[in-house]
């Protein structure tokens, strides 16, 4: 299960990582990309067979106080500094200064060196020995575990807190509540552990229902915190897909209209988000041809054959829509409620409403037993 | 005005996309629209930055004409924002954005006299003089129309994404970090 914890991790910190080497100049997402790839690096260290390689091989580092457990710790401070430093970006944006930052930094690095000391008491001191039937709550190491958790569940908690009192919507809004929920779940995992370790060291008796309760907050709340992360990307990445369709099926459309009011393309090239862009492009010339071409289309077609036709199918694809029955081709409107013949019934999504029209201009061309092409 | 917008006015054009586009950023930038959460807010940078009221009515029916979509009419004490109904609400915002383009950018029309100046057989009533600054959202021949082309596209979707994010600074943040 850890296991399956550690890979869905790395895939949110890659995507972070990834994304940051895209926008090398955000401070939220450096602070995130570096979080996320700690925390994976602590759930590496964590796996048992990683542990084992590391006590049994060129390293010889022992057990318990060896290099994965330690290196665990260490990358946990480091997650949680970057989660600070992601808390004060968030929250203040421009306004945050060096000495904010580095205030932080500097409270990262005193737990860093503290926990590491105290874990590493027993190294220099003979008397501090371990006692092998205290199985994980081991003097001193218990007490580097504790300022870690601590520190780390503190973050955590403002993390939450941030996530719960700011939710949108869509993905994105999604996305901050399931990370929300996540450091939640976190914040209970580090109150259980802290109870495991205080009352098994200090009160002498073990309790393996706590412990393992922990170990399933840990993956619950590591998975959410990850899924929180990845669902935004996610989100824009079908609403990219949706935008390339309806982009798709909006060409006959565009084209019909286009030929005849050509002065509406704009041909600029985007500088971002291009499918987005192109989708918003060719609705804006669609409804701009719209606007030129209404005032025909309750007229009875034109002497040029060709435009005559194009009109007819547009005027009939337009009636196919929803609600829009006023478009009359050659006759009179019988439909006096003001209703635009080309703009979508109240409420309606234009795009969706465009695609409609256009999905209706190859079947109105058959009906009529007009040209079979759109285009 | 500020300053910046003085100079942009003054600078040579660069018809490549890619000033155009740094022209029209760091112009949504000098007016602080970045964040603009609605119209309203448009509205008033235009107003700020002009000095004086802006007015935003639709275009009467018996000016509908052809191709133009939106008008701009800058009055003496005020400046006037024509758009044009129909297509929905979404194309009147994007005609309105457009005329405020223009606004910001302090662009004037280049269609010469205003005896041949065809939008003078839509505002027959107006003065001459205000009929040659007037400017209308048609075509994109030229570097005026696509830099409010271009305002508009840009701004309408930083609209769309504040009103997805409430308004909500933080979760601009978010969305920053998250998307």
């Amino acid at each position: 299960m850890l296991l399956t914890v550690a890979v869905v991790f790395w895939l949110a910190a890659i995507v972070r990582a990834w994304r940051w080497r895209q926008a090398p100049g955000s401070p939220s997402l450096r602070a995130i990309a570096i979080a996320l790839l700690s925390i994976a690096v602590a759930l590496t260290l964590d796996l048992p067979a990683v542990q084992r390689l590391l006590t049994e091989g060129p390293l010889q580092s022992g057990t318990p106080d060896n290099v994965a457990d330690l290196g665990k710790q260490l990358a946990i401070v480091t997650g949680a500094w970057a989660c600070q430093s992601l808390l004060l970006h968030l929250t203040r944006g421009a306004a945050v200064t060096a000495e904010s930052e580095r205030s932080r930094a500097r409270l990262a690095l005193a737990v860093a060196v503290v926990s590491t000391v105290i874990y590493l008491v027993p190294l220099v001191d003979p008397s501090t020995a371990r006692d092998p039937d205290a199985g994980i709550a081991q003097p001193f190491i218990t007490e580097s575990r504790l300022l870690v958790l601590v520190y780390a569940g503190t973050v955590l908690f403002f993390v939450m807190r941030l996530c719960w009192t700011h939710t949108g919507s869509g993905s994105l809004g999604s996305g901050v509540r399931v990370m929300g929920a996540g450091c939640g779940v976190m914040v209970a995992y580090a109150i259980t552990r802290m109870t495991y370790f205080a009352v098994a060291h200090y009160g002498s008796t073990q309790l393996p229902t706590l412990y393992r309760a922990g170990d399933l907050l840990q993956v619950l709340g590591l998975t959410l915190i990850a899924i929180g992360t990845l669902i935004p990307r996610v989100g824009r990445t079908l609403a990219s897909h949706r935008a390339r369709r309806a982009y798709d099926q909006l060409e006959p459309l565009w084209a019909l209209v286009t030929q005849r009011v050509p002065q509406v393309v704009f041909a600029t090239a985007p500088d971002r988000d291009v499918t987005a862009w192109q989708l918003d492009r060719r609705v804006i010339e669609i409804q701009d041809a719209l606007v030129v071409l209404a005032g025909s289309l309750d007229l009875p077609p034109a002497n040029d054959r060709q435009d005559g036709a194009a009109a007819a199918r547009l005027a009939a694809a337009l009636a196919d829509a929803p609600r829009s029955t006023r478009v009359v081709v050659g006759g009179t409107a019988t439909d006096n409620t003001g209703v635009s013949p080309i703009a979508p019934p109240e409420g309606t999504d234009p795009v969706s409403w465009l695609v409609q029209v256009s999905r209706a201009l190859p079947r109105v061309a058959t009906r009529d037993g007009s040209p079979k092409e759109t285009r | 005005m500020g300053d910046y917008l003085a100079a942009v006015m003054t600078e040579p054009m660069d018809t490549g996309d890619a000033a155009l586009h740094e022209r029209v950023d760091a112009l949504i930038a000098a007016v602080g629209l970045t964040d603009a959460a609605s119209i309203t807010d448009v509205l008033t940078a235009v107003s700020h930055e002009r000095g004086r009221a802006l007015e935003l009515e639709p275009m009467p029916e018996e000016m509908e004409s052809g191709d133009v979509f939106g008008l701009c009419l800058p009055y003496e004490d005020r400046d006037v924002i024509l758009f044009r109904t129909g297509a929905g609400s979404e194309h009147e915002l994007h005609s309105t954005l457009h005329e405020c383009g223009h606004l910001l950018f302090g662009h004037v029309a280049e269609t010469g006299q205003p005896a041949t100046n065809p939008l003078s057989r839509l505002l027959p009533d107006l003065d001459a003089d205000l009929i040659a600054k007037v400017l209308a959202r048609s075509a994109y021949e030229n570097e005026q129309e696509r830099e409010a082309e271009l305002f508009a596209m840009k701004v309408r979707a930083v609209i769309a994404a504040a009103q997805r994010r409430r308004g909500d600074a933080i979760l601009r943040r978010f969305d920053d970090a998250l998307g």
